[in-house]
């Protein structure tokens, strides 16, 4: 063939091409969406690349800053802020004192949420013992946790800055006091990407009410909104408007989505712009998670040997059956989960209520670790269990009410599991009275490093440009506890 | 240099912002096509030098807005308190002081703009955050445009625009001529969603969709009555037919170019 002949076929060819790419871009979309390369949604996010025609997916899994054990985190936040007291630390000295008037030196100048200015001091009322090999402390509220003693890493050296409940659910979710900034959840999508491709990257389950923090807990602040976490609900439809109208069935919808798809295909091939194609991909994905969601939410093809394990109740919500729900969601590629279980704000009643929630969570809690380790996941998940801060040694409540605790932020008590972490160790001491921190003082800042770090991620080079800024979760603070690393 | 020239019009019009809509939407550069080449994208991929016209999905109220209008249900009432629209049950459960009734609003209340919507920031209206509306906790100077399934699902079950498909619906049957083939309706309910005339494809893929469901809706009519058991139902209608423009409808309003702007 001489050459004008071949740049004819050439030029007729490529224009076939644009003119037909629009019939087959469906199955374009679908399979770039299995690759992961989906049209760029945000442009926010990526910077432009000179001659880089290749669509942008925000959500693509992204290579970690270093090699990291664990590939997916589940997040367990106990809102209102657990009395570490009577669950980890053990405070002698504080108890032979209970009933006495507390040092004036503690609570000189010192701002508390409720207490008076001369409270008393409460030791606590439970009995504690060592367990594992490792001997760590627990009370006796925490008979299942204490069988994994020498899997857990516990921190009793932790402070915040907020004392109170929205904004220190919001410090300890963002790295700061005020609502705006990213939680760590988006953040660490932001970081990662996404593994599944039916379920959304970052999911959040919650038992009783929701935080003053609200939804900021697990949004995604000033990055692009494509990282926030997706809240699946477990009373009613999981995620809001999975479920078809009355009257239109999974066929029928099958057949709405594919005209909608063929039309918005012409569409794309006459106007060319990729955010079409993103939208036919993400009518695809959302017909999918009509299906995956139900079939993920439903535990009823549970063994009974695992309904035993964690003591869930197939349709009842619960925080044991959030729990089964949480390795359900990493195995099927979810490398984000949060679980917030509302209630363990005593601030009186601790001998009553306590127990109770202790009740709820401490075997399903158990029971996961004790699960992912069978399934020879736990090395890959991170675990993490706190509140937002700590409760005071100090006695509050009446007669009536029952003793209890105020808030503390001054000392809190996290621990973390799997995924890397050193087990059967216990970080930081607090005083004799359980008040003050005297060894590994441990920011929250500090702790969010450890657990970027803990997921192959430097927290100094996570960043996010904004307001002319560099942004990141660990604000300007943030030093990675080595004695955590396993 | 483009944002001083403006500025200086925009005074010398009397800082009349009208006359700078006026100005920008009647320019060529505002009315280019939105049409991109691959060598558009390749030079200019955001569109920095306005190599082609804008085109970008529609915020979350205007989206709202523009399926209310679409489907004749909009309400022009101004001012007053927020409204309620329909929302799923249980989602606002949060700790506060504000109650977690989320009472719907009836009547005309129902369909008013999105910008009376009722806003609580720490569980706001989820079809809006959806779209990326902002919780409105601190300041956002500049909304995300995202592409999400989670968007599919709303507009395609959220109650409010399903009810705006049953509406569409209803004035697809009821507004053309008695007379009228399944064709033009397509035509009308195609023009009143897009503003255009749809191409012989479009209306082919249409209305073989209305003439199967249609099929489907004869041979059993309980499923009709299971589908419209919600819905209000316009006077003197066939109510196979009705349901079946319902699927017709719901796929307008879930065009990739209905949320475009």
């Amino acid at each position: 063939m001489n050459n004008f002949f071949f740049d004819y076929v050439q030029s007729i060819r490529r224009r076939e091409f644009l003119r037909n790419s629009g019939l087959g871009i469906g199955a374009i979309a679908l399979a770039s969406l299995l690759s992961e390369e989906t049209a760029k949604a945000d442009r926010s996010v990526a910077k432009p690349q000179a001659g880089n025609r290749k669509p942008h997916n925000p959500l693509a899994p992204k290579r970690t800053h270093f090699p990291a054990q664990a590939k997916s985190i589940i997040y367990l936040h106990m809102v209102g802020a657990p009395s570490q007291l009577d669950l980890f630390d053990y405070k002698p000295i504080l108890q032979e004192h209970t009933g006495k008037e507390c040092p004036k030196e503690l609570v000189e100048g010192e701002r508390f949420a409720f207490l008076p200015k001369n409270p008393k001091l409460l030791g606590t009322s439970f009995k504690f013992s060592k367990h594992g090999e490792s001997g760590q402390e627990f009370s006796e509220l925490l008979p299942h946790l204490s069988q994994h003693a020498d899997d857990i890493a516990v921190v009793k050296s932790l402070h915040t800055e907020e004392f109170n409940h929205g904004p220190a659910q919001i410090f300890i979710m963002t790295g700061f006091g005020r609502q705006g900034r990213p939680s760590i959840g988006s953040w660490l999508t932001y970081g990662l990407g996404s593994e599944s491709r039916d379920l959304p990257a970052f999911v959040v389950l919650v038992t009783g009410l929701t935080g003053g923090g609200g939804s900021s807990m697990w949004g995604p602040g000033f990055l692009p909104s494509v990282y926030q976490g997706v809240r699946f609900r477990t009373k009613g439809e999981p995620v809001l408007f999975v479920t078809n109208p009355e009257g239109i069935d999974r066929a029928a919808r099958g057949r709405i989505v594919d005209d909608i798809r063929k039309l918005n295909e012409l569409q794309l091939k006459e106007i060319g712009d990729p955010e079409i194609a993103t939208r036919i991909a993400s009518y695809e994905l959302a017909y999918r998670m009509q299906s995956s969601v139900p079939e993920l939410m439903d535990i009823k093809g549970e063994p009974k040997h695992i309904h035993d394990l964690y003591g869930t109740q197939p349709g009842k919500a619960s925080f044991a059956n959030n729990c089964l729900l949480a390795r359900r969601l990493i195995e099927r590629g979810v490398r984000i989960v949060q679980l917030f279980d509302q209630g363990w704000d005593h601030h009186g009643g601790i001998a009553k209520r306590l127990p109770v929630k202790c009740k709820q969570t401490d075997q399903p809690i158990a029971a996961l670790i004790t699960d992912l380790k069978q399934r020879g996941m736990l090395d890959e998940t991170l675990i993490v269990w706190g509140g937002e801060f700590g409760r005071t040694p100090m006695l509050q409540g009446d007669r009536a009410e029952g003793a209890g605790r105020d808030h503390h932020k001054d000392a809190l008590t996290m621990w973390l599991a799997g995924g890397g972490v050193k087990g059967g160790v216990t970080v930081g001491k607090t005083d004799d009275l359980g008040y003050h921190i005297v060894e590994d003082k441990m920011h929250m800042n500090d702790m969010h490093a450890t657990i970027l770090h803990l997921m192959g991620l430097d927290h100094l080079r996570l960043t996010h440009r904004f307001q002319g800024r560099d942004y990141r979760l660990t604000d300007v603070g943030g030093i990675v506890m080595q004695k955590l690393l396993a | 240099q483009l944002l001083d020239w403006l500025a200086t019009k925009f005074v010398t019009h009397n800082w009349s912002t009208k006359a700078i809509h006026r100005l920008i939407v009647t320019s060529a550069t505002y009315r280019q096509s939105s049409h991109v080449t691959p060598e558009l994208l390749e030079q200019d991929p955001y569109n920095k030098f306005y190599a082609r016209g804008p085109r970008y999905r529609m915020r979350a109220e205007f989206i709202r807005d523009n399926a209310l209008a679409v489907a004749g249900l909009l309400s022009d009432k101004m001012y007053g308190p927020p409204v309620f629209p329909v929302q799923p049950p249980g989602v606002w459960n949060h700790i506060g002081v504000a109650s977690n009734n989320w009472t719907t609003s009836s009547g005309a209340d129902l369909y008013r703009r999105g910008l009376y919507v009722y806003w609580r920031r720490t569980v706001p209206y989820p079809s809006f955050i959806n779209f990326d509306a902002p919780s409105r906790e601190a300041c956002t100077v500049k909304r995300s445009r995202s592409n999400t399934p989670l968007q599919a699902l709303t507009l395609m079950n959220d109650p409010v625009f399903f009810e705006a498909a049953t509406a569409l619906a209803g004035r697809m049957l009821t507004e053309p001529d008695q007379n009228a083939t399944p064709e033009d309706r397509v035509e009308y309910g195609f023009r009143l969603a897009t503003s255009r005339w749809p191409i012989s494809p479009e209306i082919i893929i249409l209305v073989k969709r209305y003439q199967s469901e249609l099929d489907r809706y004869r041979k059993d009519p309980k499923s009709v009555e299971k589908l419209l058991a919600k819905w209000k139902v316009p006077a003197n209608v066939n109510r196979a037919q009705f349901a079946a423009w319902i699927h017709v409808a719901n796929i307008l309003l879930n065009l990739d170019e209905v949320i475009t702007k």
